[in-house]
């Protein structure tokens, strides 16, 4: 245990809900990429979360960490004859990401995010009244 | 453990920084899949040793949660965890005004000032 651990921990969390934030937000903005079917398309990102180190019962973590993972640049072919882009059978490359996905995980993240500042605030509290300790 | 009240409240600001760490954690990993919340108690082993008639021993114990998980088999259940984090904070700071009250008694008796 280091000193003033509960920080990092709820900073970890930050960190790792500000990057789902981030992938939900790129997500989102590339929903509607379109590109040729002979093209690679916007490949769908998603934060992968997992505890920092192993799980030991009778042990607490140290934190949380998010790692970015793409998805398929192959996505799915969509029937736009009057798209530019489109190939002798009327389709394009379109992402495959599914706009309510991204909410729900949008919402979840907000959630953590908020939890883990409210975190941060309790903790901070605590360890300035440590701190008055014998002064 | 050291003898006396400040050996008792050393013990349980420790017990409660022990609890504060979890607590984050368990809220910093409150959207991770399958994880499993961890719990922190030492409560009653502190009042158990207290109240036996001569010296006893206290100890934290850390254990895994044993919520029901959702589907994801994730078992933090984020609204206690909250309840927790502010208890916990003000648990802590109880005790830290009581050490420096147990202080302050012991300054005063030692030929300080009381206040």
């Amino acid at each position: 245990m280091t000193l003033f651990s509960a920080l990092g921990i709820a900073g970890s969390g930050v960190d790792a809900m500000q990057t789902w934030i981030d992938t939900a937000g790129g997500n989102i903005a590339n929903a509607n990429d379109t590109a040729a079917t002979n093209k690679p398309v916007y490949a769908e990102q998603t934060a992968v979360l997992s505890p920092v180190g192993a799980q030991i019962p009778g042990q607490t973590g140290n934190g949380v960490q998010a790692s970015v993972v793409e998805g398929s640049t192959a996505g799915v072919l969509a029937y736009e004859p009057n798209n530019p882009l489109a190939d002798a059978n009327g389709n394009v490359r379109v992402p495959n990401v599914s706009i309510s996905d991204q909410l729900v995980g949008l919402i979840q993240a907000q959630t953590g995010y908020q939890a883990d500042t409210n975190v941060l605030t309790h903790a901070i509290a605590a360890y300035q009244s440590g701190l008055t300790i014998g002064s | 453990m050291s003898d006396g009240i400040i050996g008792i409240l050393q013990f349980a600001i420790d017990g409660v920084t022990a609890q504060q760490n979890a607590v984050a954690n368990n809220i910093a990993n409150s959207a991770t899949p399958n994880y499993t919340a961890t719990e922190v108690s030492f409560e009653s082993s502190l009042q158990h040793a207290l109240d036996l008639p001569g010296p006893g021993t206290a100890t934290t114990t850390t254990a895994p949660s044993s919520a029901t998980p959702a589907t994801n088999g994730n078992n933090v259940r984020l609204s206690d965890e909250l309840v927790a984090a502010q208890a916990d904070t003000l648990h802590y700071q109880t005790i830290s005004e009581s050490l420096n009250a147990q202080f302050r008694l012991i300054q005063g008796a030692a030929g300080g000032s009381y206040a």
